[in-house]
C-alpha cells in the first residue's frame, strides 16, 4: 500500500529537487562560459566576427526551449547516443547561452560613451579600454539579469521532465500515476520550487540594490 | 533531407495555426488579467495589495508545466474538468498575467507623482485623473516589454505538446515518430519559431526605437 | 612674459558629420603657458573644435602639431602609437566629470599612470595623493566616485588629467553641469593651475572666469572663428554685430 501523505510526497519530490538545482547551476556556468565570448564577438567592430554570433545567438533564443531539447534527445541521441540529463544539461546550456549573452551585450552597450572617452584621454590603449574600464562595468550591469535570469531558468529546468530527467515535475507525475492525488503532489511541487526560487529572487534584488552605485549607464 | 520539409510543411503550418491560436487566445485573456493586477497592485488597501502580490509570486516562482499539470491532471478530482486546449489558455493566461502585471505596474509608477499633482491643481483628480492623465501615458511605455511576452507565450505554448495538444511542436514530433527523422523534422519545425520569433523581435525593437 | 614657443598647432581643422560641416577650417595656435578661452552660442563646434585637438573626434581635414612636431604622419589616418602619444601628452576634463565609477579615487587618479608605465604602483599612489591633495580632496582618496558631489568629482577628474604630466590641458564646458557655487571650487582649481603656468583651453559659458584667467578669447560662431583677441577688446571692443548680440544674450540669462 503507497502512503500518500502530503510528507510522504514531500519526501518523494525533495529526492527530484537536487537533480532541478544541478540543472540549473550547470546549465547557468556552463552558459556563462559559452555567453563570454558570443558577446565580446556580438559587439566586436569586425563583421566576420559579429555575424556568426548574431546568427548563434538568435538561433538559440529563437528556438523554445523544449523543442531544443526534443531536437538534442530525439533527434541527435540516436547518432551520439545521450542519456537525458546530459541531453537536457546541452539544451539548457545552450539556452542559457544566448540568453546570457545578450545580456552581456546589453552591459557592454550600456556602459556610458564618456568612460570610453576619458579612457581614450587618459591614453589607455583599446585592449586596456576595454579590460580595465568598460568591461568591470558590464559585469556589474549585467549581474542583476543574470541573477533573475537564474530564477527563470530553475524554472524552466521542468521542462526536461519531458524527456526524461528524473527532475521534481517528473517524480511527481510519477507519484500521480501511482495513484497521488494530482492536486497534492503538484502543489508539492510547486512549493518545493517557491522554496528554492524565492530566496534567490530576493537575492536578485538585494544583488541589484547593491551593484546600482557601480556604474554610470548611458 | 529538403524533399522531406516541403512534404512536412502543410502539417506543421497546420500546427503552428494552432500554437498562433492559442497565442492569441493567451494574449486576450492573459494581458487584461495583467492589467488588473496592476492597478490592484498599487491600490490603497494593504490586504488587496499583499494578496495580488502573493498571487503574482506564486505564478512567477513555479514553472508554467507545474500549472499546467496541476490544472490537467489536478482540476477533474474537483470536478472542474478542461479539455487540452483550454487548460493552456487558462494555465498560460494565469502566468502572463502575472508577469505582465510587473510591466503595467511599472508603466502606472513611471507616471510620476508630478503627473498626478499637475492634474490635481487642474481640479481632475481620483477617477478622471488616472483614465485622462495617467493610464494613456502609462500604456505608451509598455507596448515594447509586453510585444516581447507576446514572443515568449508564442514559443512557451510548445509545452502544450505535454498534454498532446496538436500544434506545432507536437505535430513535428508526431511525424518524428511516424518517419523516424526526429532531427530533420525538429529542426525544421524550430528554425519555423526561430525566424518568426526573430523577425517578431526586431520589428519590436525598431517600433522601441521609434516610440523613443 | 609669454613664453613665445608654440606649444600647440591646430591648422585649419576641419570636421563634418555625414553632410553636416561643423569646423569649417579652424586654425588655433597656442603658446606654452597660454590660457584660451572658447567661447560661442551652442551649437557653434566649441566641443567638436577641443575633441578635435585629442582626436576624440576624428579631424575631417587639417593638420596638428604640438612643439613644432607634426603629431600625425597622415592626420586622416592616426596611427594607434601617434594617438597614445598625443592622447599622453593633452589631458581632458569633460562636462560630466566620467570618473570610472569601479574604482575609487585614487585609483582613478593611478590607473593611467600605471598603465601607461610612467611610474610605479607606490609612486603613482603618492604622486595621485600629492594632486589631490592640490585639488583640496586629500581625505576623499579612499572614497568611491559616487560618494562625492558633483564639484568634488570634477576636481577629481581634473586631478585624473594632471595625473599623466600633460603639456596641454583642455576643459570641456567644466562646469556647465555644476551648480554656481560648487563651479566656483573648480574655477578656483583651474586658476591655480593658470596661474602655475599650465597651458589650457577652455570651453566655457563663464564669461567672468574667461575675463579674468585667459589670456587669450576665440568666439567660435557657425563652425569658424568670428572673434579672436584679449578678453578686454572681444568683451568690451568686438568687431562684430554677431559678437555683441551673442554677448548680450549671455549676460541677459
Amino acid at each position: 500500500m503507497s502512503d500518500f501523505s502530503f510528507a510522504s510526497i514531500l519526501q518523494t519530490l525533495s529526492a527530484g529537487l537536487g537533480i532541478t538545482i544541478l540543472m540549473t547551476v550547470v546549465s547557468f556556468t556552463v552558459g556563462t562560459m559559452l555567453a563570454v565570448p558570443l558577446a565580446l564577438m556580438r559587439t566586436s567592430k569586425l563583421r566576420i566576427l559579429r555575424a556568426p554570433a548574431v546568427a548563434v545567438i538568435d538561433i538559440s533564443r529563437g528556438i523554445p526551449p523544449l523543442v531544443w531539447l526534443l531536437i538534442i534527445y530525439f533527434g541527435i541521441s540516436p547518432i551520439v547516443p545521450l542519456e537525458p540529463l546530459p541531453a537536457g544539461l546541452i539544451g539548457l546550456s545552450i539556452i542559457s547561452a544566448g540568453y546570457l549573452a545578450e545580456n552581456f551585450r546589453a552591459g557592454i552597450d550600456n556602459v556610458h560613451l564618456g568612460q570610453k572617452e576619458a579612457a581614450a584621454a587618459l591614453g589607455l590603449t583599446p585592449s586596456n579600454q576595454f579590460w580595465r574600464i568598460i568591461a568591470p562595468q558590464a559585469l556589474n550591469i549585467s549581474i542583476p539579469p543574470s541573477a533573475s535570469y537564474a530564477v527563470a531558468l530553475l524554472k524552466d529546468t521542468a521542462i526536461a521532465s519531458i524527456i526524461g530527467v528524473a527532475d521534481i515535475i517528473f517524480l511527481a507525475q510519477n507519484e500521480v500515476s501511482r495513484g497521488g492525488s494530482a492536486v497534492l503532489v503538484f502543489s508539492v511541487a510547486a512549493l518545493l520550487y517557491l522554496l528554492v526560487g524565492i530566496p534567490l529572487s530576493y537575492f536578485s534584488r538585494f544583488v541589484d540594490g547593491v551593484v546600482r552605485s557601480k556604474v554610470v549607464t548611458a | 533531407m529538403f524533399e522531406h520539409w516541403i512534404e512536412w510543411l502543410p502539417q506543421l503550418l497546420n500546427g503552428l495555426g494552432t500554437s498562433l491560436l492559442l497565442t492569441a487566445c493567451v494574449a486576450l485573456i492573459g494581458f487584461p488579467l495583467g492589467l488588473v493586477l496592476g492597478l490592484l497592485a498599487t491600490a490603497p488597501s494593504r490586504l488587496v495589495r499583499a494578496l495580488v502580490i502573493a498571487f503574482i509570486e506564486v505564478f512567477r516562482g513555479i514553472p508554467l508545466l507545474a500549472v499546467i499539470y496541476l490544472l490537467y491532471f489536478g482540476l477533474p478530482a474537483t470536478g472542474v474538468t478542461m479539455a487540452a486546449f483550454t487548460t493552456i489558455v487558462v494555465g498560460h493566461s494565469l502566468n502572463l498575467g502575472a508577469y505582465s502585471s510587473e510591466v503595467f505596474r511599472a508603466g502606472i509608477l513611471h507616471v510620476g507623482a508630478g503627473q498626478r499633482e499637475a492634474a490635481a491643481s487642474l481640479g481632475i483628480t481620483g477617477r478622471h485623473a488616472f483614465f485622462h492623465v495617467v493610464l494613456p501615458q502609462a500604456i505608451r511605455a509598455i507596448p515594447g516589454p509586453l510585444m516581447s511576452m507576446l514572443i515568449m507565450v508564442f514559443q512557451s505554448t510548445s509545452l502544450a505538446f505535454a498534454i498532446g495538444v496538436s500544434e506545432m511542436t507536437s505535430t513535428a514530433f508526431s511525424i518524428g515518430s511516424m518517419t523516424f527523422e526526429y532531427l530533420n523534422v525538429l529542426v525544421l519545425a524550430g528554425l519555423i519559431y526561430a525566424v518568426l520569433c526573430i523577425v517578431s523581435a526586431r520589428i519590436v525593437a525598431r517600433v522601441e526605437e521609434k516610440l523613443n | 612674459m609669454q613664453d613665445p614657443r608654440v606649444l600647440l598647432d591646430a591648422e585649419s581643422i576641419k570636421k563634418s558629420f555625414k553632410d553636416n560641416e561643423v569646423l569649417k577650417g579652424v586654425t588655433l595656435k597656442v603658446h606654452a603657458g597660454e590660457v584660451i578661452a572658447l567661447i560661442g552660442p551652442s551649437g557653434a563646434g566649441k566641443s567638436t573644435f577641443l575633441r578635435c585637438l585629442n582626436y576624440l573626434e576624428r579631424p575631417t581635414g587639417g593638420a596638428l602639431s604640438l612643439d613644432g612636431q607634426a603629431a600625425f604622419v597622415d592626420p586622416l589616418k592616426p596611427s594607434k602609437t601617434e594617438l597614445l602619444k598625443l592622447r599622453r601628452r593633452v589631458g581632458m576634463v569633460f562636462q560630466t566629470f566620467n570618473l570610472f565609477p569601479h574604482l575609487s579615487v585614487v585609483k582613478n587618479i593611478v590607473l593611467a599612470q600605471k598603465l601607461n608605465g610612467l611610474r610605479n604602483a607606490k609612486e603613482a599612489e603618492d604622486y595621485a595623493l600629492k594632486l589631490l591633495g592640490q585639488v583640496g580632496l586629500a581625505d576623499k582618496a579612499h572614497a568611491k566616485p559616487s560618494e562625492c558631489s558633483g564639484g568634488q568629482q570634477q576636481r577629481i577628474a581634473i586631478a585624473r588629467a594632471l595625473s599623466l604630466d600633460p603639456e596641454l590641458m583642455l576643459f570641456d564646458e567644466p562646469t556647465s553641469a555644476l551648480d554656481p557655487e560648487v563651479g566656483n571650487d573648480v574655477l578656483k582649481v583651474m586658476r591655480d593651475l593658470a596661474d602655475r603656468g599650465m597651458t589650457m583651453i577652455v570651453v566655457t559659458h563663464e564669461m567672468k572666469f574667461a575675463e579674468r584667467v585667459a589670456d587669450r578669447v576665440l568666439l567660435l560662431d557657425q563652425g569658424g572663428i568670428l572673434e579672436e583677441g584679449p578678453p578686454a577688446q572681444v568683451f568690451y571692443n568686438p568687431t562684430h554685430e554677431r559678437t555683441r548680440t551673442f554677448l548680450q544674450a549671455v549676460l541677459d540669462r
